[in-house]
């Protein structure tokens, strides 16, 4: 029963959507602000109807059946809904409809005209999804007879990682589709001014703070739950959520621009498409299997088809939108070479630079394949030769920019404070003894980022001060676990003794252990007084095997242990262990929580004086 | 002009993504430095003539069992196939052999573990197509049950 009010509520959010069109599109502002909080209010129904069906196990419903089980965790049977395609995309769905609302809603949206025509467009774009939702991938559809239980989730995904790691990327995802559907409006309505800048920022900020935190959250659980030992794989999927946070971060400096000086109308416009549309392709190359990767799900033409269609309707139209509006956008105003602002459209270049740099890497293996010049793909090797060089000129510009005055016509002043920083970071260079560049970097700018503090220390500062400084910190992490990382791969017997990194271990043998729904052999290593644990687990539900890394966490470094297979020919007891010692990890998670805090800052409104 | 370029861009990232939408995929076929080259040394002494396919299987592996009638229907029709016994000993595979039978024109049933080593194989079954020129044209992983994987095999065959 509830099932089927879910189910009609979804069919119902489809009509809702279609009058926020209408409304929107046409002449009648109220109806597309009603249409829009009852596509709210009918797909958070839908949403939780299903929610229901899992944390019941209803297995009448054919979702529930494939991707639960009556004996998983509480937290797993919610989680369960989205680790699939079907109700991933109703959680989509959700959010889009949620920001949808605060369009609708949003009390700094001053411009009637821009609200309006946004609803519109926001009313287009949940009308495709919710058309493929309900034509393709409809998460409602029943199941006669029912089986007695369910078919499990995937032990990889039963992980407190999962329970919050997609939902943080389509928050940032589907957020962008906000900023989209602005930025349409403000071209249907010929209006790109500060009002605009400030009636986007908000929404541009939710997005870009949620993407943040999704990705660090997805490279956490990458690196402590898969045994994968990295914080990031240049995965053609990981790829796919970089590029909207490179275009939102492009985006959310060029609208300091557009805010403070009314300048840069046309690029603003053309970044706020271009993050929903990186996000939409992120979507796309997920869900249609035309790339290999380990985050696709399971592969349907018509699915793809489907989805291909939404792409080209949403950027192909935003983007023929801009070609023809474009005229009407102009800004005459020249900067000085050496100001704010000038310094703002150079990290701009560079940012957008990186973003294609990105974008040609991951679809680089598509274009040959269908050129028909041969199976390629494209790995880690190329990212770090082409982003890391851009990234390096990226992180000094940072450091200086701040202390650039807006608008100051022509005359460089002198600036102490820039200098001192250099000075000091120069210092702090002679006593780092390797990779002198990459930390000499890291610390300028966070040297300088400190020296950007204010008083009063306003939220837009903090915001300034806390995401520059938690980047340089996150580069310093990023330097330890990827250049100075020791790894050690041994077949040990009981009793061995090994160094690894700066520490002594001991393999006292392996044991066969039983946990709530797995078996697993549990390895135990000594290491300064304390035991270490990893396990390879066995799921007999499901039949699948996972690793579980044993990891020591200090303040300097990871010390973190993979046990492999038995080695019957070297010894009646003797394991393949891989044991990694990561220097600085925990500078990259408190660098990622730093920049995410900034986004937090963001939302604080301005004290008006 | 400049004001189209991102609608022209676009519109060529939407033609390539559909292009390969649309184009066929054969699943299990993947990719392997070997393509292109020569088939390595396997230690067998007489290859067939022509093109052929390399086919790794074990006594032991369900997967291979699964695979085996399809392999009978393709000796029927003609396809030579030098079938290489991985991880397994010359008594298992008679046995094997004898009871499912033999779809091998060439059969290797010692040092199946090197070739597989030279071949680069991840497990079994795992098959590769050579061309009349000994020349290595693709590689599959998994059983070969549909025809649309036999067309496959067929065509990287007969370049």
């Amino acid at each position: 029963m509830i099932t089927e009010v879910a189910h009609f509520a979804f069919i119902m959010a489809l009509m809702a959507a279609a009058l926020m069109a209408y409304g929107g599109l046409g002449r009648h502002p109220e109806v597309a602000s009603r249409g829009a909080l009852a596509l709210c209010g009918l797909t958070l129904i839908a949403f939780l109807g299903l929610e229901y069906a899992y944390v019941t196990s209803d297995f009448t419903v054919l979702n529930v059946v494939l991707n639960s089980h009556s004996q998983k965790p509480l937290m797993y049977k919610i989680a369960g809904l989205w680790g699939n395609h079907e109700g991933s995309m109703l959680l989509w769905i959700l959010i889009l409809a949620i920001f949808g609302a605060g369009i609708a809603l949003a009390p700094f949206i001053r411009d009637a005209a821009l609200r309006q025509r946004a609803l519109g467009v926001h009313g287009l774009i949940a009308m495709g999804f919710i058309g493929f939702s309900l034509f393709t991938s409809n998460p409602f559809t029943r199941v006669f007879p029912p089986p007695v239980d369910g078919n499990s989730l995937n032990p990889v995904l039963q992980d407190p990682g999962l329970a919050f790691h997609p939902p943080a990327l389509y928050l940032g995802y589907v957020g962008f589709s906000s900023v989209f559907s602005l930025a349409a409006a403000a071209l249907i309505t010929r209006r790109v001014d500060q009002d605009f800048a400030r009636s986007v920022k908000l929404f541009a900020a939710i997005a870009w703070l949620t993407l943040s935190a999704g990705i660090a959250m997805g490279s956490k659980w990458a690196y402590y739950e898969l045994g994968w030992g990295g914080f990031w794989y240049w995965d053609p999927v990981e790829n796919a959520s970089l590029l909207p946070w490179l275009a939102g971060t492009a985006l959310l400096h060029s609208l300091l621009v557009l805010e403070a000086r009314g300048a840069l109308k046309r690029w603003t416009i053309l970044l706020a498409i271009i993050a929903f549309s990186m996000s939409l392709l992120g979507t796309f190359l997920v869900r249609s299997g035309v790339l290999s990767s380990i985050h696709a799900f399971a592969v349907d033409p018509l699915r793809g088809a489907f989805i291909l269609a939404l792409l080209v309707a949403c950027c192909g139209g935003a983007f023929a939108l801009y070609a023809w509006r474009a005229p009407d956008l102009k800004t005459l105003r020249l900067f000085t070479p050496i100001s704010r602002e000038s310094g703002l459209v150079a990290n701009n270049l560079l940012l957008v630079t990186i973003a294609a740099t990105v974008l040609t890497g991951t679809l680089y293996p598509l274009f040959m394949d269908a050129l028909g010049l041969g199976q390629i793909s494209v790995g880690a090797p190329y990212y770090e030769a082409t982003v890391v060089r851009i990234g390096i000129l990226l992180v000094v510009l940072m450091g200086i920019g701040p202390f650039l005055p807006w608008k100051r016509p022509g005359r460089w002043t002198f600036r102490w404070r820039l200098v001192v920083c250099a000075l000091l970071s120069i210092l702090a260079v002679l006593f780092v003894p390797v990779h002198k560049l990459g930390f000499g970097v890291a610390i300028w700018l966070m040297i300088a980022s400190l020296a950007q503090v204010r008083r009063p220390f306003t939220a837009k500062n903090a915001a300034l001060v806390l995401g520059h400084f938690g980047t340089g910190l996150a580069i310093i992490g990023m330097i330890g676990t990827t250049l100075m990382k020791t790894e050690d791969i041994r077949v040990a017997s009981p009793g061995d003794r090994f160094t690894v990194g700066r520490y002594e271990l001991i393999f006292n043998g392996v044991n066969n252990v039983l946990g709530p729904n797995y078996g697993a052999q549990e390895a135990s290593v000594t290491v300064g007084g304390e035991t270490m644990r990893p396990q390879k687990r066995w799921y007999p539900v499901s039949d699948s095997e996972t690793t579980e890394a044993a990891i020591r966490l200090s303040f300097l470094d990871d010390l973190y242990i993979v046990l492999g297979e038995r080695d019957l020919q070297a010894g009646p007891d003797a394991w393949v262990l891989r044991t990694t010692s990561h220097p600085f990890v925990a500078a990259l998670w408190a660098g990622y929580a730093l920049v995410v805090l900034a986004g937090i800052f963001m939302l604080i409104p301005r004290r008006r004086a | 002009m400049r004001r189209f370029l991102p609608l022209i861009l676009f519109g060529l990232l939407a033609l390539v993504l559909a292009q390969r939408l649309y184009a066929p995929r054969v699943s299990g076929v993947i990719d392997s430095p070997l393509i292109g080259k020569p088939l390595p040394d396997l230690g067998i002494a007489e290859l067939p003539e022509g093109p052929f396919i390399v086919n790794f299987f074990a006594s032991w592996c369900t997967p291979c069992l699964l695979e085996h009638e399809t392999l009978m229907q393709m000796h029927k029709d003609g396809i030579r196939i030098v079938g290489i016994a991985f991880h397994d000993t010359p008594e298992k595979t008679a046995d094997y052999l004898k009871k499912h039978g033999n779809p091998f024109t060439t059969l290797k049933d010692t040092g199946g573990d090197e070739a597989g080593i030279a071949m680069g194989i991840t497990g079994v079954p795992e098959s590769f197509a050579v061309d009349s020129a000994g020349i290595v044209r693709m590689r599959h992983q998994g059983p070969i049950e549909d025809a649309g994987v036999i067309d496959a095999f067929r065509k990287a065959m007969t370049p």
